[in-house]
This record gives C-alpha cells, structure tokens and sequence, in this order.
C-alpha cells in the first residue's frame, strides 16, 4: 500500500523521461548523405524477389535493378531530369542481337567477362534457363511471354556455345526485342537455385534469394519497411560510376505522409503520387514533380452481355454523357491526357497522334436522342457502376459519372468494393471503372488482352468477329505497316461499338527532391536506379 | 492456488480452439477468390486452378478444416500467398516492431489515464475535472489518420521534435544487431547509445499518438473508481481520524480503484496491439503485423489474414489470463472466494 504513490511517481517519471530522451539531443541527421545515397518511396512493400512472381510496384522497382537482361531499353540524354524511352532497345548483357535473314531466328552473344554478383560467369545455359523459366507456369510473365512467338521453349530456346543463345520464333515481330529488355525477362543463376520436384522452378528459393546479374544487388531488408540496394561492382555491362552508391526501396503506404518524408528530407523520390498530392509537390519549391505521359488507361468498362448494355446505342449514349473535361481537371488535376478509344495516345500506332481527341464529346442532348432511339425514356434505366474503394481517383470520378448520367434520366448505384472483391468479380459486373496499362504500349497487344473474344482479361465480355479477324491478322504479319493498319481498323470498330467510355490517360507522377534527376520515362514505367543523379 | 491456475489454462485452451474454429469459418466467408488474386490479371484459369490445388482451396471445405486444424496445433499458419513464404515466420519477424510500439503505447495509456483519472476525481466538478472530460470526448473522436498526419506536420516538419516517420530508424541508422528485435534496446546492447536514441524517437510520436487514444477508457474508469472509493465508508473513516488527504487518495482510493483498470488494460492491451495498431502502423510505415494485416486484407491474402487473425486471437487469450492472475494477486478476495 505504501508503495503506490512510488509507483505512480516512477509512471510519471519514465512518461517524462521518454518525453525529454526523445526531445533532447542533437537533431536528427535527415536529408543528404546516411546509409542510402537515395530512398526512393513507394505506396507498396517488397513482397517477392522473384522476378516472375512479384506484384508490387515496389518489388518490381527492386528486381528490375538487380538483375540484368540481355537487351535494354535505350535512352535519349536527359533533358530537364527525364531520359525520354527512343523506342530502341540496346546491348545489355548481350553484345549483340542478331537476326538471320528469315527474321525467324534471334541470335544472342552474351558480353565477355559477364558475371553474376557473386563472380560466377552469366553463361548461355544460365540465360537458356531464365527465358524457359519466364515462359514457364511459375508466374503470370508466360502470358507476356507468349508475344516472343516460341511456341515451344525446349527447341525454341537454345544454347549454341558458352555465350552465344539462339531464339528461334514462328514470326517475326517488333515487340521481341522491346519485350526482352524488359526486366521481367532477367539472367539468372540456374546453379544457385535449388530444385524440388514440388518446386522445379525454385520458386521458393527466388522468392527471398537474389543470384543478381544488374547494376545492384540486395544488402539488406527490413520486411515491410524497406529495402537496401548496393551498387553491384561486379556489373560491366554499363558504365555505373555515377550511379548512386545504394538505393533504399522505402515502403510509405501513406500518400499524404508520403509528401510529408519527401518534404523533410527523410526520402529523395516518392513514386506514383496522387493528384492532390502531385499539386502540393508543385507548389513546394525545394521539391520537383516529375509528370511522365502513359497511356494507362482509365475507362469505365460496360458489361456487353448485360440486357440493359447489350444495346450499342445505350452505350454510345453514356459515353456522351461522360463529363470528360470535369475528370481530367477536377479528379486528376490536369496530370491526364484524352483517351480516344482503347488505344489512347501515347500508344505505338494509337488513331490519336497527338493526345487530344475524344471519342464521344459530352453532349447531353445526343445522349437522349440515342436513348430514344434505343427505346428508354427519362427513369427508365438503373445501373450499378463498380468501383474499386482503394483508387482514390477511379472513386472519385464514379460519383461524377453517376451525377453526368442522371441528366438523362439514368439512375447510378456507385457500388464500392475492396480490392479483392472487385477483381474477383471483374468480367461479371455491370458497370466498372478500372484503368490499364500494357507494358510496351503497343496497340495490338492492349487490343489483344482486352476486347479479343472470350480472352480471360475481355472483363466487359466484348465480341466481334471483325475486331478479332482484325488482331489475329496483325499479330501474325511482319510487316510494321501493315500491322498499324489493321490495328487502326481494330481501333476505330472498337470506337463505334463502344464497349468501354474512354474516360481518360493518367500520367505518372514522381515527387522529387530539388536536385534529384535522372527519371526514366521507361516503357515498362520502372525507374532504373543506376541512371538516378543527386546533386550534392 | 494450483487448481485454480489449471482451470484458467484449460479456459484459455478451449477459448484458443474456439478461436481457432471461429477464424476459419469467418474467414471462409471472405470475398474474392483468392487464387485468382495469387495468379495475378494475366493468369490463365489453368494457372488458377494450379494455384488452387498448390494451396488445398480446391478441397471441399470440411477437408480444408481438418487440414487446417493438423497445421493450426503445430502452429504452422500456411504460405502467404502474397509473398510465398510461411505466415508464421512473417509474423514472427514483425512482432517485435508491433511489441516495441504496442508496449510503449500501452506505457503511456496506463500513466496517462491514471495521471488524468486521478486528477478528474481529485478535481469532481471543478475546471481540471471538465478539461480532462472534454480532453476524453476529443481522443475518442477524432480519426486517427487526421491526428496522425498533423501530427506529423507539426512536431516532424515545423518543429523538428521527432524524426520523419519512415520506419523505425530515421534516414541514416541502420538498425542494430538483432538480440531482442527491440531496436532501443538491441542499440544499447550493442553499445550504440546514438542509434537508441535515434530508435526512440522515432518510436515516440507514434506511441504517443496510439498511448494518447486507447487512454480515455482508463481515464474514465479510473475517474469513476476512484471517486467511488474516496466516497467510501473506509475513506471516511480514514478522514475522521485524521489521516491526510493524499494518503487516503493513494492508499485509500487509487489501490482499490486499480482493479477495474486492471480488467481495462486487457481491453487497451488488445486494441494497442491489435487494433489501433493496424492503421498507426500503416500511417507511420511501421513495420508490424499491423499493417501486415493490412496489406494481407487488401489483396485477399487469406492465409496471411487468418494468420494474423489467430495471432492475435490467442494474445487475446493470454493477455486475459495474465490479467485473471493480477488480479486474483491484486484482490485477495478473489482467491478467498475462489478456494471456499
């Protein structure tokens, strides 16, 4: 009993002890040098090191700068902080890329002296290995890996000598080389990886275990927090001596605390940033927003199947009622670019060369006239319009869009779903708004994935046999002109049946430090981290 | 005294299984197929079904329930189907970072809602009284995130008191050796006064924030107790003959209004843990099971989320067996009662 006014005494007493520790001292190191040369943020954590099995951006950020390929993308010289994608692909760890004259076969010659970060040589059989595993059921790249045309791995990818591999395809086509230097077609070491027969492609292994091949290499992890690279010294594929000596992979889930670290220097770059949080970078002069045009595509996907969608009037009719101009400035604060039709600007052989067309003008009054003719009066029509609760921006525009359509009379449920939810139902629901974007922008491959008849990622059920005749005969020409031309005409039926409203492009946007440069407005929308630059 | 301890074990036993059975079948009723979210939006329904059978969801579900229930008893909580490696094992890593913070916070909400419970009753009625009141209303009120990110503006950006929150270190410490997984204490262990320092005072601000909202349920019940007490016969007694008035405040009237709060801080401990948590840790890029759990329910990773379901439903458990035995310790009537 008589000790309790002591205990409460020593409670208060470590309260306030705490309270000083924390208070007193020097202040803490923030910005400029410490243990990463750079901390790139993040909204997501590392969730697999494997370069076929991940799903976070932040992931993707990591295995894409610890291994290597055997072509890169090229880069135009930096201007204003971006390195701006040519549309070629260069020597990585291979030093060459050869076609024969058939274009049938792609003859690799791997770069001499090239190892792995351990010092083990990259041979043939180690890049044979990695392809036949990218095509492999072990992850989701196969899908992707089936634009390489090789058919059948085993005699499709071959080692000729130590360092020479040979690709041979059924045809040829320009997304080949633009797809192998893409980072999800990385060398790894085959010796490292230890194989079950449960596990054949060591799945368990790469998911925590890097055999890197890249300009860096993992140094350390703090499972959901962060994750440190080291520049790999072993890397001779590049010159990287002015590449940041390491780089933290920073997992901030938080967009709004995000800004805050980015303001006060705790990180360099936060990638992906929101629109309202894009705006206050802007107005910060120590910080510098990098605003980076893709073609991921923002729509609202109608269920072709639904009897009250089945009408391509009726879906022509919404699309009209679309307030795209109130989206592109209110929702996305002006960091969005016009979609006209399924393959928006900037897409290779996009009908929209310039980025400023729009398929159906906001035009009320032509929004009731094809409802008439479609036989619906004013009251007559009720939609539920799903919504995925976590994007903010896809949320935000639902409510817009079930306002715009009640000026004709239709009346909208915005049903909001967890993440989960919604991608389960995707191909089932009545009305969605979701986005996509196709690593390669490439206009047959974004036509392919999404409208081809009966494909598993077709989620509005959309057929026609035209648009399929159309994409089947351009996935298989070599001809580059042709190709533009039959997916021009894919493009423009798919317009006029409307099986989306094409609401709009989003950019990129990454929230710099001043000083910070060396952006990548890379294909695959991944930064490459040896190429980052901090002014000291 | 021995008996009573095994009965109360064997009540923690069964409320544990019953936890167990309860977690499976919620969880079964989570939507979305996870499968399909493991396979990503290229997967073929081939795939889909691969990942099915690699992960027994195509087993009927008294089947799933009994493999279930084999794993559960060698607490083998399955792969995460996210990350592809064991659940247990992941919790297990991130545990201490919630129990450093959880700790911490639970630290804080005890002096803090002693400290201004006390003074409440001290001051019944009077201006200290309604402060404190209006100071309850305000932490049970206001969201989280709200406080978290002014808080973040305020006392990292403007005023430079703490370090940006981006994890458990500030920008240039790299964490300490693992002994403990206690980044404060692990850095003082090591020697390493400078990284200890660092380490709490990244852990402060979110520790306050969370000690500060799980405070006002003790506050009150310490309020509410304590004037009980000091309006009882004993405390009467005590001030008739004579006794000061912080004596019988302390003696009188805090010891006996602590054991409420006793039975309290099992329902703070589980909510600093388990539930407040998950959005602190999320807001502050902690890495705990908190927002483990976060991301798990984000992209429907059913063995994660069950996972950490069953994580801290045993804590739960245990949490409130510990407290049946403080307070049985703290009350002897209790045990009295118990052995007649």
């Amino acid at each position: 009993m008589k000790h309790t006014p002591r205990i409460l005494t020593a409670m208060t007493a470590s309260l306030l002890l705490l309270a000083t520790a924390a208070c007193g001292g020097p202040p803490p190191p923030q910005g400029g040098s410490g243990a990463g040369d750079v901390i790139v943020a993040f909204s997501s954590d590392v969730d697999t090191l494997d370069p076929h099995q991940f799903r976070s951006v932040a992931a993707y950020g990591v295995v894409g700068n610890i291994y290597g390929t055997l072509l890169q993308e090229d880069y135009a010289a930096p201007a204003d902080g971006v390195l701006e994608y040519t549309g070629k692909s260069a020597p990585s760890l291979a030093e060459s890329a050869t076609w024969n004259d058939e274009r049938t076969t792609l003859t690799f010659k791997l770069r001499a002296g090239v190892t792995f970060a351990d010092g083990s040589p990259i041979t043939s059989g180690d890049v044979v290995y990695s392809l036949r595993r990218a095509l492999s059921d072990v992850g989701y790249v196969a899908a992707v890996g089936a634009w390489l045309n090789i058919p059948d791995v085993e005699k499709g990818i071959v080692a000729v000598d130590e360092s020479t591999v040979a690709l041979h395809v059924t045809h040829y086509s320009p997304l080949i080389e633009q797809f192998l230097a893409f980072q999800i077609f990385p060398i790894l070491d085959e010796s490292a990886a230890a194989k079950t027969a449960d596990d054949p492609w060591s799945a368990a292994f790469f998911a925590k275990e890097a055999t890197e091949s890249g300009p860096y290499v993992v140094e350390s992890q703090v499972k959901g927090q962060s994750l440190t690279l080291r520049k790999n010294d072993r890397f001779t594929a590049m010159d990287i001596s002015e590449a940041p000596g390491s780089v933290v992979v920073q997992n901030l889930p938080d967009p709004q605390q995000a800004f805050l670290a980015l303001q006060n220097g705790a990180v360099d770059l936060v990638v992906g940033l929101t629109p309202d949080i894009a705006q206050a970078v802007e107005q910060d002069s120590r910080l510098k927003l990098y605003e980076l045009a893709y073609s991921d595509v923002v729509y609202v996907g109608f269920n072709n199947e639904d009897p009250a969608l089945k009408d391509v009037r009726v879906r022509q009719a919404i699309s009209h009622l679309i307030p795209y101009d109130t989206l592109r400035k209110d929702v996305m604060k002006g960091y969005a670019g016009a979609a006209y039709g399924a393959v928006p600007y900037p897409m290779t052989d996009a009908l929209d060369e310039k980025g400023d067309r729009t398929a159906y003008p906001t035009d009320v009054a032509a929004a009731k006239k094809l409802l008439a003719q479609a036989g619906i009066g004013p009251g007559e029509l009720s939609l539920t319009l799903s919504v995925p609760a976590t994007e903010v921006t896809l949320r935000q525009s639902a409510v817009f869009i079930q306002s715009a359509l009640g000026q004709a009379g239709i009346t909208v449920k915005v049903n909001e779903m967890s993440d989960a939810e919604f991608n389960a139902n995707l191909g089932k629901m009545q009305m969605y708004v979701d986005s996509w974007y196709s690593w390669g922008q490439d206009s047959v491959y974004q036509l392919y994935f999404l409208l081809k008849t009966g494909l598993f990622t077709n989620y509005t059920n959309f057929a026609n046999k035209d648009v399929d005749r159309l994409i089947e005969k351009a996935m298989a020409t070599t001809d580059v002109n042709e190709r533009r031309e039959l997916s021009r005409q894919a493009q423009q039926i798919v317009i006029e049946q409307a099986p989306w409203a094409f609401l709009f492009t989003r950019d990129v946007l990454i929230g710099a430090r001043d000083g910070v440069s060396g952006i990548t407005h890379s294909n695959d929308a991944n930064l490459r981290f040896e190429r980052l630059r901090v002014a000291k | 005294m021995l008996g009573s301890i095994r009965r109360r074990l064997g009540v923690a036993a069964i409320s544990i299984a019953g936890v167990a059975v309860l977690i499976f079948f919620i969880t079964q009723l989570l939507p979305g197929d996870p499968a399909r979210i493991a396979a990503g939006q290229y997967a073929s329904e081939e795939q889909v079904e691969q990942i099915r059978a690699r992960y027994g969801l195509d087993q009927p579900v008294l089947a799933q329930f009994g493999g279930y229930l084999a794993d559960f008893v060698r607490f083998d909580l399955g792969t995460s189907i996210r990350t592809d490696q064991p659940v247990r094992d992941e919790l297990l890593e991130r545990l201490p970072a919630t129990l450093e913070l959880g700790l911490l916070s639970l630290l804080i909400a005890i002096v803090l809602g002693v400290v201004l419970g006390v003074t409440a009753a001290v001051c019944r009625h009077r201006a200290g009284d309604k402060i404190i009141q209006v100071f309850v209303i305000l932490a049970s009120a206001t969201a989280v995130f709200w406080v978290a990110l002014v808080a973040i503006s305020l006392f990292v950006n403007q005023w430079g008191v703490f370090t940006s929150p981006i994890g458990r270190l500030p920008r240039g410490y790299p964490p300490p050796s693992h002994v403990t997984g206690f980044y404060v204490v692990d850095a003082l262990l090591a020697g390493d006064p400078a990284t200890a320092g660092a380490a709490l005072r990244t852990l402060l601000l979110p520790a306050l924030l969370l000690g500060t909202l799980a405070a006002p349920s003790i506050v009150k019940i310490v309020r509410s107790s304590t004037i009980r007490a000091l309006e009882s016969d004993y405390a009467r007694t005590s001030r008739s003959f004579g006794y000061p008035t912080g004596s019988i405040l302390f003696r009188d009237g805090l010891r006996n209004a602590l054991l409420p709060v006793i039975t309290n801080v099992g329902l703070v401990a589980g909510f600093v843990l388990a539930g407040g948590n998950v959005l602190i840790e999320q807001l502050f890029a902690w890495p705990g099971i908190g927002g483990y759990a976060y991301r798990s329910l984000q992209e429907n990773d059913l063995f994660a989320l069950r996972g950490y379901v069953i994580f801290i439903g045993v804590a739960y458990v245990l949490i409130n067996t510990l407290l049946e035995f403080a307070y049985r310790w703290a009350d002897p009537r209790v045990a009295i009662a118990e052995e007649t």
